[in-house]
C-alpha cells in the first residue's frame, strides 16, 4: 500500500518536472498564485419555532395585554466584497397573524463574546410583521456572531392588540400557526 | 490487488468529498425559517362594580369566575351598580349573561324587575345587547346578549347599568320597602358554543 503511494507520488513529480519547458532555461521562476476569499452569507437561528399566548385576564372589564417573547437570537456569517454591505430582513412567509392583532419584532446589537468583524446596525424600533420584507439590521459587513445558543442578535417579539377601540371585536379565540422568514441578503 | 482496489476507492472517495463540500458552499443557506404559533384564548368573564353597599353587596370570591352574585334588598338600587364583563369568542358563537334569582324567597305581592342599561361606551369591541326590563324568576334569563370580542372597562359607569324595582304583583306600582326581604340575583356569561 506504501509503496503503491509512493509509486504514485513519484510519477506525480515526474511528470510535472518533465512538462516543465523552462525548468533549465531560466534561474528564477515565478508563478501567479491567486488567493480567493468566497462571499459568503450563512444565517441560522437558536430556536426553530416560537410560541405565544395571550393571558386570560383575572378581572372582568379587563383588556388583554400584549405579550412578548425574547427566546430566538439570529447567528450569522458573513463575508463582503469591498465596499458593500448585506442587511438581515425579515417577512411573514406563510399563514396569517390573527385578525386585530400586530406582531413586532425588535432586534438588539449582536452579543459580543464570540462575535468579530462589521455587524451592522440593528433597526432602531420595533419592525411590524407583514409579507414585504422589512430591515432588521442593516450594514453588515464581513462578520461572525459566534454559534452559541445564546451568541448573535436577540430578537424580542411583541404581540399585541393594534388599536383596541377599532379592532378589538375582530379579534376571535383562534390557534394560527404563521411562518416568518429571516434572509441575509447579497452584498449591495 | 485488494490495496490497490482500496487506494483507488478512497482516492475516489477523496475526489468526491472535494465536489461535495464545493457544492455546499455553492449552496449559501442565507435563509432561516420560524415557526409561530399565535394562540388568542377564549375568554368570558362577568363581575360587578358598585358603590351602593347599603342595598346591593356582590361576593364573587365564592363562585366561578364566570358568575356573580348580588344580593337585593329594601326597596330599589338608587343606580350605581355596574356590570362589567370581558369576553374573547370564537368565531361564530357569541357569549350571553343571564340572570336568576339564585336564593331568597320573592315574596308572593311582588316581583323584582331588573332593568339593564345599554352598554355606557367605555371599553371596545362587539359589546352586547341589554334586554332593557325583565322580571327576575328563578330560571336563567338573557339580559345581555350577542356579545362579541370585547371589554366594557372595569369600575363604575362601565359596562350596562343595573338597576332594580320591586313592584306589585300586577306589575303598575312600586314598592319602596319590600318588608326585609332579600334575594340573591345571580349572572352568568356563558357561550352560544
Amino acid at each position: 500500500m506504501k509503496k503503491g503511494f509512493l509509486i504514485l507520488f513519484y510519477s506525480l513529480l515526474n511528470s510535472v518536472f518533465l512538462i516543465s519547458p523552462a525548468r533549465s532555461q531560466v534561474s528564477t521562476a515565478g508563478d501567479n498564485i491567486s488567493l480567493s476569499v468566497a462571499s459568503l452569507a450563512l444565517i441560522e437561528t437558536n430556536a426553530t419555532s416560537i410560541s405565544m399566548s395571550f393571558q386570560p385576564v383575572s378581572v372582568a372589564g379587563a383588556v388583554l395585554s400584549s405579550v412578548s417573547n425574547s427566546n430566538l437570537f439570529i447567528k450569522i456569517s458573513s463575508l463582503v466584497p469591498a465596499g458593500t454591505a448585506r442587511k438581515v430582513t425579515v417577512k411573514l412567509l406563510s399563514g396569517t397573524i390573527p385578525a386585530g392583532t400586530q406582531l413586532t419584532i425588535q432586534p438588539t446589537a449582536s452579543t459580543t463574546t464570540n462575535s468579530g468583524g462589521t455587524l451592522g446596525t440593528v433597526a432602531s424600533s420595533p419592525v411590524v410583521i407583514t409579507s414585504v420584507d422589512q430591515n432588521l439590521i442593516t450594514g453588515i459587513g464581513s462578520c461572525y456572531t459566534g454559534t452559541g445558543s445564546s451568541d448573535g442578535y436577540r430578537m424580542t417579539f411583541n404581540w399585541g392588540i393594534v388599536n383596541p377601540s377599532a379592532t378589538y371585536g375582530q379579534l376571535f379565540a383562534t390557534t394560527s400557526n404563521p411562518v416568518i422568514v429571516f434572509t441575509v441578503t447579497a452584498p449591495e | 490487488m485488494g490495496s490497490r482496489n482500496k487506494i483507488s476507492a478512497s482516492i475516489l472517495l477523496f475526489i468526491f468529498g472535494f465536489i461535495l463540500s464545493g457544492s455546499v458552499f455553492a449552496q449559501r443557506r442565507n435563509t432561516a425559517k420560524m415557526n409561530l404559533t399565535c394562540n388568542i384564548p377564549a375568554i368570558a368573564l362577568v363581575d360587578f362594580a358598585s358603590s351602593d353597599l347599603r342595598t346591593v353587596t356582590y361576593n364573587s370570591s365564592l363562585l366561578d369566575p364566570n358568575q356573580v352574585e348580588q344580593l337585593v334588598s329594601d326597596g330599589a338600587t338608587d343606580g350605581t351598580t355596574w356590570i362589567n364583563y370581558s369576553s374573547i369568542v370564537r368565531n361564530g358563537t357569541t357569549n350571553y349573561i343571564t340572570a336568576e334569582v339564585s336564593s331568597g324567597e320573592l315574596p308572593g305581592d311582588m316581583t323584582l324587575n331588573l332593568y339593564v342599561s345599554p352598554d355606557n361606551g367605555e371599553g371596545a369591541g362587539s359589546k352586547g345587547t341589554a334586554c332593557g326590563q325583565m322580571v327576575l324568576t328563578s330560571y336563567p334569563q338573557i339580559i345581555i346578549s350577542n356579545i362579541g370580542s370585547c371589554f366594557t372597562g372595569r369600575g363604575l359607569n362601565r359596562g350596562h347599568h343595573l338597576r332594580y324595582e320591586w313592584r306589585s304583583i300586577d306589575n303598575e306600582n312600586v314598592i319602596e320597602k319590600p318588608h326585609g326581604n332579600i334575594v340573591s340575583v345571580t349572572y352568568t356569561i356563558s357561550s352560544t358554543e
